[in-house]
């Protein structure tokens, strides 16, 4: 069974090579979105099927420029919490509280502080994508099992 | 007049008359009426008994043509007048007469008169009188004729009574007037006063008037003298003001009664009628009042004076007695004051009265508005030393405590000397005084001392929390230090914000005259305001102390930052460089060619961080930015503006299409390589950085599907510039002014992107600002927003033109 990847990162060039090195790396089916409003929008269907793994950038935009762009509701202040906001949505929510979270994020673990949700790990973004992809790994083998 | 009855006439003619003086026509008349030498009215003094013969007999009125008499003659009742008088009938008798007291008095023998016809009166007020006529002629006076001046007798008082109370209403009316004209404003007060009694001088003719006010709302116990008349050097005129029961002033004024005396030449004898008429009135006569007198009548020793005659009336309003008006020795006929002349000094004082209590309660009014209006003036005056001080990095306290007290003293009357005292751990010490009398202050005044009560007023206040304390019987409050001597009333007011109290400020004064009601309020809010101000330094100095080590730390950032920018800088160009170089090489595989053109665009991201960063170490410490100009060539302008959209076009995510083009066209106006056309000069790096910075802010907040285009051209005389146009998050009018600051970023453009740190536009219009140009961002309109760099166009001279030619190369 392939392993199922959410990818939500707003850098178009990260979200394309990190999901090349992910699809690269081990089988998995990776499914991207690139604002924290896509991934908000999409939580029914996402929680109707829900991923493996969820892949989330920390500061996110939330939403592209549009002359219809959504407003945000009065929780989203900042776009430097935005991953945090999804990762918690995701281990709150009964359908989707399996799905392992991993903050993806050039901020250590220290900068966050007691920031993330409870169940959500933290990995550093470097300049290659060892550390994701090995915990991608680890992942894959506990799914395939 | 002929044919009408004599008392027709004499009725007529006394209604002709409307002063004192119109008695001596009225007399004449009755003179003319029995062809006489010249006719008088005897009176009896009050307190004479008639019925005994006891008393004397004066001269109420008399008319003898231009003979010189003396007037001041008085009879004792064995007199043929006294004998009328008591025989109550008319009678004509002639020179030879027995009864006629010899020796003659003088006033006859110098009269030469012969006959004298002599009838009763009972004048208005129950006095006895007596109307006699004199003749010079041979013949005496007819039967008929005794008759005519007994009719004539029987009708004199009520016409005297007549007139004298339309002098009493003509007096009451005019003071009436000057009061209300006072009132309006017309007059002023002090010269209101000075009519009142110039028109009582008129009136009573007396030796001297004065007229004597307590000068507050409030009592004071004093009245003091406002305003006099006087024909003599009397002996009073040094006495300027009375306490309540001082003398016989004084007991007017304590007991608000009117005191007649007759005569005071004859107070001596006559003390024990005083004091049953007057208890608690003790008459004393150390004046020589007799001798005076005489020497004013121009009399000699020995002779009969005339009487000395004293009226003193209050001046009320309710039970309220705010003064008095005195009135002292009669210079006419009968020379004494009348009890009518009592009633109607009384009615004025009355008028008076009521005036002066308005004029009092308006005087405080105005007193209070004026300290209110000064007040509001002098916080204008403190708050714009407020302003001033704002702007000085050293705030000298003293000078708005100075200002803050000198406020107090235009405000609230009779203030003087007064100081501000401030807290310091558990001491107070003296930070500003104000007042003439502080340079001889004991040395102890000014030093520190404990806030340990009981130890001065300050202490107290500030321990106790009292709130303001308003003193006016400074030498009897608890805790009294005499800083002077002289202080008698002190205010003391807590000089506070909030809840917390910085010290007191302490007002004080010499005067005997209470504190307005208004001061409790004013010295409050002054206290408010020094300590509103007072906590403002506090927290100026604490934020001064704060912005000292943030300007410290800011600095040590700035440098590190641009350390960072110095040391990122060259790895980064030459990373760019060699991308560059990458691509202009033919021989590079096309495959390759868009990761190349993608890590050029990275490199140019980052180059135009790093410079952004340093641009901001600089201009965060102040550091100006410094050209280096050079002519701007429409080839190379072209080749940059190309390459910043490819490298924004390969970082924006290709999903969104957004399409980034440059209208080359529109740069005709610049000079070619043949060096034609408008001259722009601008520093290379700075240019590119600002249209890089230009175009960050279209990639990121275009909507999808959109085209950035980029052009130029001249606009107005002497300006060229490059616009940026995208179609995007609209930039509304008002957010113009503030996209230029350092740190702005509108909402919208929070939400749709993480990414920057709102100072690109910031640098951008400094940039500008530098070359002598500027930053022009137009709104939104149909949805496109311009963004325009504007440089200033050069003059084309033989020099620049030569200096552009030598420049080129370096370009």
């Amino acid at each position: 069974m392939k392993l199922r990847v959410l990818l939500v990162e707003d850098d178009h060039f990260q979200r394309e090579n990190v999901r090349q090195a992910i699809e690269n790396a081990i089988k998995a089916e990776v499914e991207t979105k690139s604002t924290e409003w896509e991934f908000q929008r999409d939580f029914e269907a996402i929680a109707a099927n829900p991923p493996h793994v969820a892949v989330l950038d920390i500061m996110l935009r939330w939403a592209n420029p549009a002359a219809d762009m959504p407003i945000p509701p009065p929780d989203v202040t900042s776009s430097s919490e935005a991953g945090l906001r999804c990762a918690s949505r995701l281990l709150n929510d009964l359908r989707t509280r399996e799905v392992k979270v991993l903050l993806y994020s050039v901020l250590a673990k220290e900068d966050l502080g007691d920031r993330p949700p409870e169940g959500a790990d933290c990995i550093i973004k470097e300049l290659d994508f060892e550390n994701l992809i090995e915990k991608l790994k680890q992942l894959a083998a506990s799914v395939h099992k | 007049m002929k044919g009408v009855n004599p008392i027709t006439r004499l009725v007529r003619t006394a209604s002709e008359q409307d002063s004192l003086q119109g008695i001596g026509n009225i007399l004449k008349a009755i003179t003319e009426e029995f062809k006489g030498w010249g006719t008088l009215i005897w009176m009896a003094v009050p307190g004479s008994d008639v019925a005994a013969g006891e008393g004397r007999l004066f001269v109420l009125a008399y008319w003898v043509g231009d003979t010189s008499i003396p007037v001041w003659h008085e009879l004792t009742f064995k007199s043929m007048v006294g004998y009328v008088l008591r025989s109550g009938e008319a009678e004509a008798i002639d020179v030879t007469d027995d009864r006629i007291a010899k020796p003659m008095p003088q006033m006859i023998i110098d009269s030469k008169s012969t006959h004298f016809c002599l009838a009763p009166m009972r004048m208005a007020d129950g006095s006895a009188a007596v109307l006699e006529v004199y003749r010079v002629e041979d013949e005496g006076f007819e039967e008929q004729e005794v008759e005519l001046l007994e009719q004539m007798a029987a009708v004199l008082p009520a016409l005297y009574a007549s007139l004298t109370d339309r002098v009493d209403f003509h007096l009451t009316d005019q003071v009436s007037e000057i009061c209300r004209e006072a009132d309006r404003g017309k007059i002023l007060r002090e010269k209101a006063l000075q009519e009142i009694v110039d028109r009582i001088n008129d009136v009573f003719r007396p030796l001297e008037v004065a007229l004597f006010l307590e000068e507050a709302e409030a009592e004071t116990g004093i009245c003091r003298e406002v305003a006099h008349r006087m024909v003599w050097e009397g002996p009073w005129k040094e006495k300027a003001e009375y306490m309540r029961g001082e003398g016989a002033t004084g007991w007017v004024f304590e007991n608000g009664k009117t005191v007649q005396v007759v005569d005071l030449a004859h107070s001596a004898d006559d003390r024990e009628w005083i004091q049953s008429q007057y208890p608690g009135l003790e008459w004393k006569e150390p004046l020589r009042l007799r001798a005076r007198t005489l020497a004013f009548f121009k009399g000699t020793e020995g002779e009969t004076s005339p009487p000395l005659s004293w009226l003193c009336a209050p001046i009320r309003a309710g039970e309220r007695n705010f003064g008095v008006i005195r009135c002292a020795g009669a210079t006419r006929s009968p020379f004494y004051f009348d009890k009518w002349q009592a009633r109607l000094l009384e009615g004025v004082g009355i008028r008076i009265g009521a005036w002066w209590q308005n004029a009092m309660r308006s005087s405080r009014i105005e007193q209070e508005i004026r300290s209110w209006e000064k007040l509001v003036q002098g916080f204008e005056v403190m708050n714009r030393f407020v302003q001033r001080s704002l702007k000085n990095i050293i705030w000298d306290e003293s000078g708005f405590f100075i200002a803050a007290m000198k406020l107090a003293h235009d405000a609230i009357p009779n203030t003087d000397n007064s100081d501000v005292r401030l807290i310091e751990g558990n001491e107070l010490y003296t930070a500003a005084v104000q007042g003439p009398d502080w340079t001889r202050v004991p040395h102890w005044a000014t030093k520190r001392f404990p806030i340990k009560p009981p130890g001065c007023n300050a202490s107290y206040v500030i321990a106790e929390r009292k709130g303001v304390m308003v003193y006016n019987d400074a030498p009897h409050a608890p805790c009294f230090k005499p800083t002077f001597p002289e202080t008698r009333k002190l205010i003391v007011a807590p000089i506070e914000s909030g809840d917390v109290v910085y010290g007191v400020l302490c007002l004080r004064s010499k005067s005997e005259k209470p504190f307005p009601a208004n001061v409790r309020l004013i010295a409050g809010l002054l206290g408010q305001q020094l300590g509103l101000y007072h906590a403002l330094a506090l927290r100026i100095r604490s934020l001064q102390r704060v912005e000292a080590k943030n300007r410290e730390l800011i600095d040590t950032q700035a440098k590190t930052i641009g350390d960072v920018h110095h040391q990122v800088k060259s790895p980064i160009i030459s990373a760019y460089r060699a991308a560059q170089l990458l691509m202009d090489n033919r021989s590079l595989p096309q495959h390759l060619r868009p990761d190349v053109l993608r890590i050029r665009g990275m490199c140019s991201k980052v180059a135009r961080v790093v410079r952004n960063m340093g641009m901001f170490a600089d201009l965060a410490q102040g550091t100006p930015i410094r050209l280096s100009k050079v002519l701007v060539m429409k080839e190379k302008l072209l080749r940059t503006l190309n390459e910043s959209c490819a490298d924004h076009q390969i970082l924006v995510d290709p999903d969104r299409r957004i399409v980034f083009k440059v209208n080359e066209k529109s740069f005709e106006d610049l000079p070619g390589k043949d060096i034609v056309g408008k001259l722009l000069e601008a520093d290379w790096a700075l240019l590119e950085q600002s249209v890089n910075n230009v175009l960050d802010n279209a990639a990121k907040y275009s909507f999808d599907r959109t085209e950035v285009r980029v052009s130029g051209g001249s606009q107005k005389l002497g300006e060229f510039f490059i616009s940026v146009l995208n179609q995007g998050l609209e930039v509304k009018p008002e957010q113009v002014p503030k996209m230029k600051q350092r740190g702005y970023r509108g909402d919208q453009a929070i939400s749709s992107t993480g990414e920057g740190s709102g100072i690109g536009l910031w640098i951008v219009d400094e940039i500008m600002k530098a070359h002598g140009g500027y930053l022009a961002i137009t709104p939104t309109q149909n949805g496109v927003t311009d963004v325009r760099l504007v440089f200033p166009v050069v003059k084309l001279t033989e020099k620049l033109s030569n200096e552009a030619k030598s420049s080129i190369g370096r370009g």
